[in-house]
């Protein structure tokens, strides 16, 4: 046990009675007993979350009525720290009783979800949600999972999400946008009670155990990425309740073995069963995950023998984990072989251009200015880079002063916390442009550093406890520096364009998704029909395959569609075979491409021709009127469709609006 | 701890003042709120269907698998017992869900249903059936600690009070704050078998051609709207002046005569202001003429 008993320890009742006695003695006994769990207490930080909910209401009002600006950022975030702080200090101080930290981090689990709901409040509009969605609806139409996605292809590999959502809109009759924001909201509370359960029964301190669900709130995903309706949502407290599952079986192992009672008893053979159901769950649901799980569960199952002695407790203990590990990486390897295959094509490039990313940065041959031209205020900015110093410092202190205790500490802290510690290494990952999978990691080493850091915070504040002065510093210390995270992680995952409403802004995925798109792809689905096949860049693809309910193209290399809108001449031949033989049938044109840069920085895929930093010709847009090939069946202010009809392509019109070069079948003259 | 409303182990005890033991009770308990979603899922009225089954959907099959392995033992420590309930019932609707696939079977109310039930009664006689040496001494996954049996009904009202008014207050700002004016936008299209062409559209030589078409005015004031049509850059029937209100579409049609001398004609509509010659929107579609000179 890394703490010593005290306020907040469970083992040790009369000890927490005892601060109580100690703490009615102090000057101030009356100010400490009216917070201790006083109604004043529950009004004033419940206050404060409800007016934090007021001030996200209205920031996020500011941003979709007013011209961007400052004004919206600033009552973001009172709105955010009104409901952080109150809840970060009760944590965090000794005296708040067990239930009062679960009833804390249930409504910090509540109300992290606050600012997607503002957001957008009656559909999904974020890229991965939209895919998720119209992978859910798909299910849902046809009854069957396994439905292809052409938004996010990959998702129709991993149908957990999909099959949860449909399953429960089959029962209770509501939308997907409803249930899935039920399931998502109920498994953020599900995520923070997980780690407070896992940070309890690791160190038996609840105060620990509180401060630990504070700390793994603060993880760049955990307010937007994390809220969204996507696979990683659903998966990451699976991954939480089966490493928890797996720490206690763990515990039931190792005191079983001492005591000399049966190996296989109830705590044992259950504990396992709840691990393996969460674990496969996860698998259904999402790769990155699944893999996480896996070596988690190989670290929990080395960390009994490899830093402890060869005791035979030591060595049941990590048989029976290595059986839970079997189990788990049986089941995710045979998925990834038999079932999703594609993962690997699709995992391979974020963590091979991450890898290549930081290569290019220590050769010197790339440089990435960070937060270039971004309209972030400056103190958001500043928070990113003062988290990880914030964590660089926390961590080394807790090595440094728990090094002598490391021997003592349970097995499984040390693994956690060896997963906490790779966040250093995903660090240099995120100077670069591929960061995707690094950004990826830290919902995961954040549980390791929750791990690691919880119990040293508790260790802190209890050593200075004496001295009011350095205890009120060290909370100080503290609370700023998980706001710092809190600020500087959110800062990281989440650009403003994804963060609030506001003016439409193209190629922003969220703010390219104007009632003019909706429109179209809603007329396209109710007059021409569901399921063609159009080529369309990526923000129109998104709504097109999601409210339009068609299949959009995927750009690459092999099947270069850019050539359609990038060039003022005839596409090339291998690209128009491609489109004959695949069927595609219609063709989106968003015109606001050729006046403006994508914000997201690529019109259609990433590495495309330009490298989505360069606008099309005007002439490439004006090409389209002339081709006998090509059909405008539907123009708005902004966009367009086409009908491709290439068995026209030699076809000669009479009247001639376009070259001769684009009418390969007509003469060059007349 | 947040005490949970306890309808579960409310119901449970009473059931077991009528001389049943606490397994019994549970048991019961499982297989009321089980026969009540299998009920409720079948309401035509969709409120009442989502508030009799929402909740017990996304607890009882988590909690059928805890009343099995021992979860929902005497001292079990409630609020987290829930969230653990959630979660397990939560990883059991994919899994249910793989196996209904996998049996060839249509995801329907009907099916997942009949595998919610099918869970939990098997899961129930499991318990029930099996010796009873097997649960002697069985300690629930998660027990209350000693430490923390302060009483907690404080802490439960004060989350409900602070989801309330937070869902209040998020109400209020989502219904009654200024909301964003949208982007206004005009969209011109052709209707009926016109939209659903499928390229050059075949047209007899020399007769009247109707032109389906449709407008929507995708702003908040009213406006009027030229619409002219042109064959080969020839004019083609009459222009039309349209008027349409906020938000309206317009359903109309051009009628014209083919005709010129090409096989191949393009037919373009445009859509510009009465006062100004800058066209807004247009649309166009290629006519092939059904002449005997024509089929080559």
């Amino acid at each position: 046990m890394l703490l010593p008993p005290g306020e907040g320890s469970l083992p040790a009742p009369a000890l927490g009675h005892a601060a109580a006695a100690t703490a009615a003695h102090r000057p101030a006994a009356w100010l400490s007993r009216l917070r201790e769990g006083s109604l004043l207490t529950m009004v004033t930080t419940g206050g404060s979350v409800v007016l934090g909910a007021a001030f996200l209401a209205v920031a996020y009002s500011v941003a979709a009525t007013r011209p961007p600006g400052q004004l919206e950022f600033t009552l973001f975030w009172i709105g955010e720290l009104l409901a952080f702080v109150p809840i970060a200090i009760r944590l965090l101080t000794a005296s708040a009783r067990r239930a009062e930290r679960l009833a804390l981090i249930t409504v910090l689990g509540l109300f992290a979800f606050v600012a997607m709901l503002l957001r957008s409040p009656t559909a999904e509009i974020f890229h991965d949600a939209l895919a998720h969605w119209t992978a859910a609806q798909e299910v849902y139409s046809t009854g069957k999972l396994f439905q292809p996605d052409t938004l996010l292809h990959i998702v129709q590999y991993y149908p957990g999400l999909s099959a949860l959502t449909v399953s429960l809109r089959e029962v209770t009759g509501l939308s997907t946008f409803q249930v899935g924001t039920a399931e998502i909201w109920l498994l953020h509370v599900a995520s923070l009670v997980g780690i407070f359960i896992l940070v309890e029964r690791l160190t038996t301190s609840h105060r620990a155990a509180g401060i630990a669900a504070l700390i793994y709130c603060v993880n760049p995903a955990f307010y937007f990425f994390d809220s969204q309706f996507a696979y990683e949502s659903l998966a990451v407290p699976m991954f939480i309740w089966a490493v928890t599952a797996a720490v206690v079986m763990q515990q039931h192992l190792r005191t079983g073995s001492n005591r000399g009672v049966p190996y296989l008893r109830q705590p044992v053979i259950s504990w396992f069963l709840v691990a393996v159901l969460a674990a496969a769950a996860c698998i259904v649901t999402h790769h990155i995950t699944t893999w996480t799980l896996v070596g988690t569960l190989v670290l929990l199952c080395a960390a009994p023998v490899v830093w402890r002695k060869r005791t035979r407790s030591a060595r049941r203990t990590a048989a029976g984990t290595a059986v839970l590990t079997a189990c788990v990486g049986l089941g995710a390897a045979a998925w990834l072989v038999l079932v999703a295959p594609e993962t690997i094509a699709y995992v391979a490039p974020h963590v091979i251009g991450g890898i290549q990313g930081v290569l290019a940065i220590l050769t010197h041959s790339s440089s990435r200015q960070l937060f270039k031209a971004s309209p972030l205020p400056e103190y958001q900015k500043l928070a990113a880079y003062g988290g990880p110093a914030f964590l660089i410092v926390a961590c080394a202190a807790a090595v440094f002063f728990g090094r002598h205790r490391i021997r003592r500490l349970p097995p499984a802290m040390t693994a956690l916390g060896i997963l906490g510690l790779l966040y250093f290494g995903a660090l240099p990952v995120m100077l670069t442009a591929q960061n995707e999978g690094a950004r990826r990691s830290q919902t995961f080493t954040f549980v390791g550093l929750a791990v690691i850091l919880a119990p040293f915070f508790v260790l802190l504040l209890r050593r200075s406890a004496s001295r009011t002065w350095l205890n009120l510093l060290a909370r100080a210390a503290i609370l700023l520096g998980v706001v710092t995270l809190l600020v500087g992680n959110m800062t990281i995952d989440i650009d403003v364009y994804y963060q609030f409403p506001g003016p439409s802004v193209y190629g922003a995925d969220t703010r390219s998704l104007s009632p003019e798109v909706i429109a179209m792809a809603d007329w396209f689905r109710a007059n021409v029909g569901r399921g063609h096949r159009v080529v369309a860049p990526r923000d129109l693809g998104l709504a097109m395959g999601s409210y339009g309910a068609q299949t959009v193209s995927a750009a690459s290399y092999g099947f270069p569609v850019w050539q359609l809108y990038f060039s003022p001449s005839l596409p090339s031949a291998q690209l128009l075979g491609e489109l004959t033989a695949s069927d595609y049938g219609y063709m989106a044109v968003d015109t606001k491409m050729y006046h403006n840069l994508p914000e997201v920085g690529a019109y259609f895929t990433a590495g495309e021709p330009g490298d989505g930093q360069v606008i099309p010709p005007i002439a490439a847009l004006r090409k389209l009127s002339g081709l006998p090939w090509l059909t405008e069946i539907y123009s708005s202010t902004n966009y367009r469709i086409y009908r491709l009809d290439l068995k026209e392509l030699r076809a000669c019109p009479a009247y001639r609006t376009v070259s001769a070069a684009l009418l390969p079948g007509c003469p060059t003259s007349g | 701890m947040p005490r949970v409303p306890n309808r579960v182990g409310r119901l449970a005890s009473g059931l077991s003042h009528f001389g049943l033991s606490r397994e019994l009770a549970l048991a019961s308990t499982l297989l009321l709120a089980a026969a009540l979603v299998t009920g409720a899922a079948f309401i035509p009225v969709e409120a009442a269907r989502a508030l009799l089954t929402l909740g017990p959907a996304l607890v009882l099959p988590g909690a059928a698998l805890l009343f099995v392995l021992g979860g929902l033992g005497r001292g079990y420590d409630r609020y987290p017992s829930l969230i653990l309930a959630v979660i397990l019932s939560i990883a059991f609707y994919p899994l249910a869900a793989l196996v209904v696939y996998g049996l060839g079977v249509r995801l329907s109310p009907k099916s997942i249903v009949t595998a919610l039930d099918i869970w939990v009664v098997a899961l129930v006689l499991i318990r029930l059936l099996l010796p009873g040496k097997l649960w002697a001494g069985a300690r629930p996954l998660l027990r209350r600690p000693q430490a923390s049996s302060e009483s907690s009904w404080r802490w439960t009202i004060w989350v409900l009070a602070v989801m309330v008014a937070g869902a209040a207050v998020i109400g209020l700002g989502i219904t009654r704050l200024p909301q964003p004016a949208p982007q206004p936008y005009l969209a011109l299209h052709f209707t009926g078998s016109w939209a659903k062409t499928s390229g050059v559209r075949s047209v007899p030589a020399k007769a009247a051609v109707t032109v389906p078409l449709s407008i929507d005015n995708g702003s908040a004031n009213a406006t009027k709207l030229l619409v002219q049509t042109s064959l080969d850059g020839r004019p083609f029937g009459y222009s039309r002046l349209v008027s349409l209100s906020p938000h309206e579409r317009w359903y109309g049609s051009i009628v014209g005569n083919m005709t010129g001398q090409g096989c191949l004609q393009q037919l373009v509509v445009r859509v510009r202001r009465p006062s100004s010659s800058t066209t807004l929107v247009s649309v166009d579609m290629w006519l092939s003429l059904q002449l005997a000179t024509c089929k080559a």
